[in-house]
């Protein structure tokens, strides 16, 4: 068995900005992925979707879309791809899996991890979102538009472009709804929402906007796949270095380990009994915050001793405007439209970021659970409603919210359990409430009130925007730290290149920007000698 | 020539005397930089020349925080560490730090706002604690402001204590014997005082602050209840009952408005304050009663 240059762990959007930043100075490359991938038969239906236009689908077509995803007031429960949880499902035959929080959280063992299922965020880190960081703002944002090349992006320069510069080209934006551009406009028009601190703009979103039809899918799963996810990179790239990049499906790594010049990977496929070595010269773990940190823990030895993971804290809410739009007839993308910033020192001392949706059907669905006291007069009501309501996700700096737990717990019998609790900072939810009332003090220019009563508060982690359970720091004194090319301490060839390695988690969309810099610590390592 | 009066930094902005400070220092033009514990910053006034920064004693204050400060009142005390470690930790190193830091970012004027507590330093922690700072920063020349027990209307504080006490219980329990003498000082001369001490080079001694004339605690609750227009029977009861029953509330967590520091401040009076600096420079102090 020979000695591969660089082995990457896992092919979600990190491990794909790993590899492509390998292969951009011809560096072999070899991704061992669980790979685990949508069922066949609703590939097919998804395909026979795709073959019809818009006007010959039938309800029956999509029920296989609509018919799992529940949503309820303070969100969904679970994001689908599909109607189908494959993104979602348990695949370490080795450990054992716990999770504490409602619903509880997975890590992804899809290929393409949880892009499948993601909501194209890619808002890049502004200078304040670094703050604490042990490398400079140019080091992350220089790698930025390498990452935009690797996905679509849609977006526009607006308010936000100050804040989170982006050079480069952009694709068009996806076409605004009705509500969210009257919104934008409002927000922008009246220089008291500016002077308190906030800045709205079009989402910037990971889409290939040019094709989209605005059937209002987006949160199912996109019919034409238009919704970028680490597939079509890995794709592209399989194509593009064919004598470069080796992809291995169904690997599931359970340690490395260190030795003469070379990492040791001890895995096991899903299908084969018992377990191999990989043998590298360099590792990149990229298998999500879950995977590679208990694939550290395990390496370090370091069973039934928890580490913190930093989320950045979720919270929902609706806003009501004053006046409606006929938003029921209207064709809509349900990503996100617009993203609002706000920077209020009296709320907190950090950015908090909202993403702003406007109508989708689940909305409609929503209210009329929320108000069957009207009897048969809900209906009107409800669509009165949905024509008024814009949904709001929020996001806080990690310093803000609750941290996760895990512990790698090892049995009597040798086998292990991974087990994924957290701690409630009772900031979080103040802070959430703080911003809602921030917004509530803009009542008259933004014309509209967030629905205070209807804030929840979700539990750590729901958003998936969480790591740093080895943050990057200048010298790694501690056990759980590693250095700037998130190498953890007593390492020198293994990488963490997923979010495992973030200092914090700022107020953000985490995808972009933990590609970004996944890319950069992949460039640096090909760079003489890191070390 | 003058220019705008200048930013002052202000710890613990949203305690009883620091939120008044805030207030008056807005009201005089000033400009305030808050410092805050994290989630705190809500409680301040949204006002153009105030910014608020987190900021946790014990901790490090971010240094460009304090740009365009000339000047900085400590008025913050944490009352969560229980036991003396802790506070010192906390309140006295995280005091120091904060002074260190302030004259490090080149503030020429520092005051500290002390409390009567400190005269009899052996009775409490608070005492205790104050009484350290107090020491480090006479010797450091850092104004030490020594207040009596400062009296405001519906307020909070000690005073917004007894005065909730005197209005909600028809019978009132008298610490010991009611008899000890207890100065006063009005919230508006502390904020008067405290600006006017900007101007002024430090001094070695402690500046105390407070009316003339002692109030004993039974004359205090009875010119409240005056005020109150509530007839209120005083019944005398030793010390020990008390600090044993507050112990006991404490303990069992029941929300009291009032804590066994409060109480040692109540029989803590020491000796009685030298006023020198106030009839040096001339200052009245009202009557608060």
């Amino acid at each position: 068995m020979g000695v591969y240059e660089n082995i990457v762990v896992g092919a979600g959007p990190t491990g794909v900005a790993t590899t492509a930043a390998l292969l951009s100075q011809g560096r072999r490359v070899l991704v061992l992925d669980a790979g685990r991938d949508l069922e066949p038969e609703i590939k097919g239906q998804v395909e026979r979707l795709r073959d019809k236009s818009l006007k010959e689908w039938q309800p029956s077509d999509l029920r296989f879309l609509k018919d799992r995803l529940m949503a309820t007031a303070s969100g969904f429960d679970l994001k689908l791809s599909y109607g189908s949880d494959f993104c979602y499902r348990w695949d370490d035959a080795r450990t054992d899996f716990v999770s504490l929080q409602r619903p509880p959280i997975t890590p992804s063992f899809a290929i393409g991890g949880l892009s499948r299922v993601w909501g194209a965020g890619a808002l890049p880190f502004s200078i304040a979102d670094l703050e604490g960081w042990p490398i400079a703002y140019d080091d992350l944002a220089s790698l930025f538009p390498a990452v935009k090349k690797l996905i679509p992006y849609a977006a526009t320069t607006d308010d936000l472009t100050k804040l989170h510069p982006l050079s480069g080209d952009m694709a068009s934006p996806l076409q605004l709804s009705e509500p969210a551009r009257r919104f934008l406009s409002d927000a922008t028009t009246n220089p008291r929402v500016a002077s308190a601190g906030i800045t709205v703009g079009s989402s910037r979103l990971a889409v290939e906007s040019g094709p989209c039809v605005y059937c209002g899918l987006c949160l199912y799963g996109c019919p034409y796949g238009l919704i970028w996810s680490a597939t079509d990179t890995l794709g592209r790239l399989t194509a593009d270095y064919r004598s470069l990049l080796e992809y291995r499906s169904g690997w599931i790594v359970d340690s490395v380990h260190e030795a003469a010049e070379q990492v040791e990977l001890t895995c096991h496929h899903r299908d084969i009994a018992g377990q191999r070595t990989f043998r590298a010269a360099r590792v990149f773990l990229a298998a999500g915050v879950i995977q590679s940190t208990k694939i550290m823990l395990r390496s370090l030895g370091r069973y039934n001793e928890p580490v913190m993971l930093r989320d950045s804290q979720y919270f929902v809410f609706p806003f009501l405007r004053w006046k409606g739009t006929a938003v029921l007839k209207e064709s809509v993308h349900t990503l996100a439209q617009l993203f609002l910033e706000l920077r209020d020192p009296h709320v907190c001392a950090k950015p908090v970021l909202l993403s702003i949706y406007s109508y989708n059907d689940q909305m409609l669905k929503v209210i009329q659970e929320t108000i069957p006291f009207f009897g048969p007069g809900a209906a009107p009501v409800a669509r009165a409603l949905a024509g008024r309501l814009l949904a709001f996700g929020g996001y806080l700096h990690s310093d803000y919210s609750s941290t996760l737990r895990l512990v790698l717990e090892r049995d009597g019998d040798g086998r292990d359990r991974l087990v994924l609790s957290h701690e409630i900072n009772p900031l979080a939810a103040a802070t959430a409430q703080h911003a809602v009332r921030a917004l509530a003090r803009l009542w008259r220019p933004l014309r509209g009130v967030p629905v205070l009563p209807m804030l929840r508060v979700k539990d750590p982690g729901t958003a998936y925007h969480f790591g740093g359970s080895f943050p990057m720091t200048l010298r790694p004194l501690r056990s759980f730290e590693s250095d700037r090319l998130g190498r953890p301490r007593g390492f020198s060839r293994v990488f963490l290149t997923d979010a495992s390695n973030f200092p914090t988690i700022p107020a953000s969309t985490i995808t972009f920007n933990a590609m970004a810099n996944a890319y950069r610590i992949a460039l640096a390592s090909t760079r003489g000698n890191p070390v | 020539m003058t220019g705008p009066p200048p930013t002052i930094a202000v710890t613990g902005a949203t305690g009883y005397l620091g939120s008044a400070l805030v207030q008056h220092l807005l009201s005089r033009g000033h400009g305030v930089v808050a410092l805050l514990r994290p989630g705190r910053a809500i409680e301040v006034p949204r006002h153009p020349r105030l910014r608020p920064v987190e900021y946790s004693l014990g901790r490090e204050l971010p240094i460009e925080a304090l740009k365009g400060c000339v000047a900085g009142v400590h008025a913050a005390y944490d009352f969560s560490p229980t036991n003396w470690t802790e506070i010192q930790r906390v309140n006295v190193d995280g005091s120091v730090t904060l002074f260190e830091q302030w004259r490090a970012a080149g503030m020429g004027r520092i005051i500290f706002v002390s409390s009567r507590s400190a005269v009899a330093a052996e009775r409490s922690f608070y005492g205790r604690a104050k009484r350290e700072i107090e020491e480090y920063c006479l010797s450091n020349g850092i104004s030490v402001l020594r207040c009596g027990l400062v009296t405001s209307h519906g307020g909070r504080g000690l005073f917004g204590a007894l005065e909730r006490l005197v209005s909600r219980c028809p019978v009132i329990p008298l610490v010991g014997q009611g008899r000890q003498n207890l100065y006063l000082v009005r919230i508006e001369d502390f904020c008067e005082v405290t600006a006017y001490l900007m101007n002024r080079p430090a001094t070695n001694e402690p500046i105390e602050l407070a009316f003339s004339e002692p109030f004993t605690l039974r004359e205090i609750l009875s010119r409240i209840a005056t005020s109150q227009k509530a007839r209120r029977v005083f019944v005398p009861v030793p010390i020990w009952v008390i600090r044993t029953a507050l112990r006991i509330l404490a303990t069992a967590g029941a929300p009291i408005p009032f804590g066994e520091d409060n109480l040692d401040s109540l029989v803590a009076p020491g000796c009685p304050p030298d006023f020198a600096f106030l009839r040096a420079e001339h200052i009245a102090v009202q009557n608060p009663l």
